[in-house]
């Protein structure tokens, strides 16, 4: 049928109104089936080109619609596709007798603005779509309006729709519309404190899942009911059905829901006082999350990444129970975005769009490492400004001017070089020892010579084609010196080294100091020293995460002193 | 003893200069202390120093102004200034020496030695005049190189490419090359701005200057002189980027 439809087109020699319905009546047959061919497009213009040629406005206004289509649905590019809807529009709004076409435009467009946030230009699509005596699916409508106004917080006018949807689709046994308008009604009448009503909705929409077997309807449904029962405070209801949406949703692979179903989850964590899991589930929904919305929104979301990483490893503290909370409320906001607005189930459009999202989420990541790697090294600079402040400050009280002023001459020429390398995400090894050695000059002279240091670098490593990251050593060296070697009574010694073992650099802090064990700062206060370590195994896990190596920091206890490896990916410059 | 003449406006920074001068004993000979621009054009004619620490702001005035007022220079300079980025820029274009406040005692010392081993040398009128060339605002830049006879100007759009050889660097115009005894990280610092590109670890090459370009396992570049310059893999991504 399709073929001999294929070959009357093929065979057709006059490009009439006649060959332009053809192709539309092809086009309309056989581009969903193959929604992946990229040909689409072009055999679409041709058609809108003939229209155009003819002045035929019928066949102008189809083809921008399915130019419309294409656009919205197969190249996921719903702004364009919107361009040539309201173009098709402005056609078709011209003659009634295309009304089943307005409705169908206008259901598109109000969808696209739905998903671009842009509720009141939904509504306003939305809305007009109920004045057509020809839209026989008013529930339908009502059940998007009632979408909107439920992603707009307003509860009562999206209550109020969806009980509006459930009466018609009832009315035209639309089994499927009433457990889904009932799953999304249960999220929003407990959102909106009817909490009783809420239970009975989600469990209705539940068991018509179960009988009826409506598979598309239980990833969402299962998300919105875990959210419903953790306000309930059913801890454990809201742990198996947000656990059962996620482990569903592994096959379907819809971000949105499992955008949902991890800020559930998150907030469950949090119940439970399961800070460690909230936060990670936390973050997987915040990447998930941007990934779906748009650029602008990305560095807020990049900021409160940083914010997390860098609290990560401190103690819950009662700045972080505090922010566990205000996580918890955000996401109850985030987690209630309703997530079946479209139930005409666009499968491809959503692959296409899942496809297009992770390459935005990978970007993204990218983009947050970077951020990170620059407000971790940002930490290193006052660290260092204070400790060396401290010595000045030390020289003045001794009226020891002139070391003062010798100390303050070097501090600054450390200064200059720290802020000119902080820029760089990489230096040259040969730059970074020099670096180091202006930094130990430094130190040696703040501790009264009290030890020595050695540079070694391997025979056949070229210190001038290595890139390292900036002073990834220092944190190290420093308290080898401040709690290894200054509390020494002999001469201690700093050996640090270089050299390369498979495709990695070792760099390495060899001291002989008195060892972690027997330093007093460590005894008193474990947490003192641990900083610019948790920097530095942080910076290497971001070298990690961008280079896809595997880096990392090792601390052995000699029998005198310690030891550090610190193993990076190598990376040559030419 | 090197007669030597401080001009700074703020006490605290000449007292530094002259504790520095203290470490070095029978080296120098300090004929005067000059807070300000006017005294230094009357004293230092008079006075005749060998060398002058000059500071960049005197008050209202510059260290430039001074320059330009006194007519001729027969004294060594070193500038000293706390951090003016375009100023040290003009400062290494021109080879001329500069300590950036506050004052290192190993930058010190260094300054001291190379003074002790140029002092001889001509005379500054043409670095100073280089100086004066890159100060002026989107001047084209020229390059003072320090030569075995004394010191040479290039202008930097007529520099085709530098190539390293051990702690040297070959320069290389359209009228021949010069070898001078710097590191190429040094002018690869230097020319950062200004068009320049690193092909590869010993090589670095003024992109306006590229004629072909030759793609291949190992590709390279054809300079306005018909000179290949190699490029290495690693920087290959990043230099075909610059004729995009």
């Amino acid at each position: 049928m399709l073929d001999s439809l294929e070959n009357v087109i093929n065979t057709y020699t006059k490009e009439d109104t006649t060959y332009v319905n053809l192709r539309i009546k092809f086009t309309a047959r056989k581009m969903f089936l193959t929604p992946a061919d990229t040909t689409w497009a072009a055999y679409v213009n041709k058609t809108l080109d003939i229209s155009k040629q003819l002045n035929y406005p019928k066949g102008i206004a189809i083809s921008y619609n399915n130019l419309g289509i294409i656009h919205h649905y197969f190249l996921s590019d719903p702004l364009g596709g919107l361009d040539y809807y309201q173009k098709s529009y402005a056609i078709f709004d011209k003659y009634p007798k295309f009304n089943t076409y307005v409705i169908a435009i206008l259901t598109n467009i109000g969808l696209i603005h739905l998903e671009q946030q842009e509720y009141e230009k939904a509504l306003k699509s939305f809305k007009s779509l109920l004045k057509y005596p020809e839209n026989n699916k008013k529930y339908m409508t009502q059940f998007y309006i009632a979408n909107t106004y439920g992603d707009q917080k307003k509860l009562d006018s999206s209550i109020y729709y969806y009980k509006k949807a459930l009466v018609g689709s009832e009315q035209n046994k639309q089994l499927l519309y009433v457990a889904n308008i009932k799953t999304n009604l249960g999220l929003v009448q407990t959102n909106a404190g009817f909490i009783e009503e809420g239970l009975v909705s989600i469990n209705e929409s539940l068991d018509l899942i179960e009988q009826h077997n409506i598979e598309s309807l239980r990833v969402p449904a299962y998300t919105n009911a875990a959210e419903i029962y953790l306000i309930n405070n059913n801890i454990e209801k809201a742990e198996y059905f947000a656990t059962s949406s996620l482990e569903l949703n592994e096959s379907l692979n819809n971000l949105n829901t499992e955008k949902s179903a991890l800020a559930t989850l998150a907030n469950i964590y949090t119940q439970k006082k399961d800070y460690k899991n909230a936060l990670l589930t936390y973050q997987k929904h915040i990447v998930l999350r941007d990934s779906l919305i748009n650029a602008d929104r990305k560095l807020e979301i990049a900021r409160k990444e940083i914010q997390f990483e860098a609290d990560k490893d401190r103690a819950i503290s009662q700045v972080e129970i505090e922010r566990q909370k205000s996580i918890k409320n955000a996401s109850i906001i985030g987690g209630s975005g309703l997530i079946l607005a479209s139930i005409i189930s666009f499968v491809l459009y959503r692959r296409k769009q899942d496809a297009v999202s992770k390459s935005k989420e990978a970007e993204f990541n990218a983009k947050v490492s970077d951020t990170e790697l620059k407000a971790l090294r940002s930490q290193m600079n006052p660290h260092f400004i204070f400790n060396s402040l401290n010595s000045i400050g030390d020289y003045i009280l001794k009226n020891d001017t002139q070391s003062a002023s010798d100390y303050l001459g070097k501090f600054a020429k450390l200064m200059r070089l720290t802020l000119e390398n902080s820029e760089k995400k990489e230096i040259l090894l040969s730059e970074d020892i020099s670096l180091l050695r202006t930094y130990m000059d430094i130190e040696r002279k703040r501790f009264n010579y009290k030890f020595d240091y050695v540079i070694e670098i391997e025979a056949d490593l070229d210190a001038d084609n290595i890139l390292v990251p900036p002073m990834i050593l220092q944190p190290f060296i420093e308290n080898s010196i401040i709690h290894g070697l200054s509390r020494k009574e002999e001469l201690g010694l700093v050996k640090i080294s270089f050299k390369a073992e498979k495709n990695m650099l070792i760099c390495s802090v060899d001291d002989n100091g008195v060892g972690r064990k027997n330093s007093i700062s460590n005894k008193n206060n474990p947490e003192s020293k641990s900083m610019g370590m948790a920097i530095t195994k942080s910076r290497i896990e971001i070298i990690n995460k961008l280079k896809n190596t595997n880096g990392n920091v090792e601390i052995t206890d000699k029998t005198e002193g310690t030891r550090i490896d610190v193993s990076l990916p190598m990376q040559l410059a030419y | 003893m090197i007669k030597t003449i401080i001009i700074d406006d703020e006490t605290h920074c000449s007292d530094r200069v002259l504790s520095l001068i203290e470490r070095h004993p029978k080296t120098f000979n300090v004929l005067a202390v000059i807070d300000n621009v006017d005294e230094a054009l009357r004293l230092v004619p008079q006075l005749q120093p060998e060398l002058v620490f000059l500071d960049i702001k005197i008050h209202d005035k510059t260290g430039f102004d001074f320059l330009q007022e006194i007519g001729s220079i027969n004294f060594k300079i070193i500038f000293t200034t706390a951090f003016d980025n375009f100023a040290i820029k003009a400062f290494k274009f021109s080879a001329l020496d500069y300590l950036l406040k506050p004052i290192d005692t190993d930058d010190f010392d260094a300054a001291v030695s190379r003074l002790k081993d140029n002092l001889s040398k001509q005379n500054m009128e043409q670095q100073l005049q280089n100086l004066f060339e890159n100060l002026k605002p989107n001047q084209k830049k020229v390059i003072t190189i320090p030569s075995l006879t004394g010191f040479e100007t290039l202008k930097v759009v007529d520099i085709i490419h530098l190539e390293a050889d051990t702690s040297y660097t070959h320069i290389f115009t359209k009228d021949g090359k010069t070898m001078v005894s710097k590191p190429i990280k040094f002018y690869e610092d230097l020319l950062a701005e200004n068009a320049f590109f690193k092909t590869h670890k010993s090589h670095l090459i003024n992109i306006d200057h590229v004629k072909k370009y030759y793609k291949g396992k190992q590709s390279y570049v054809l300079m306005s002189n018909d000179a290949k310059v190699p490029i290495s893999v690693r920087r290959k991504d990043e230099f075909l980027k610059h004729f995009i």
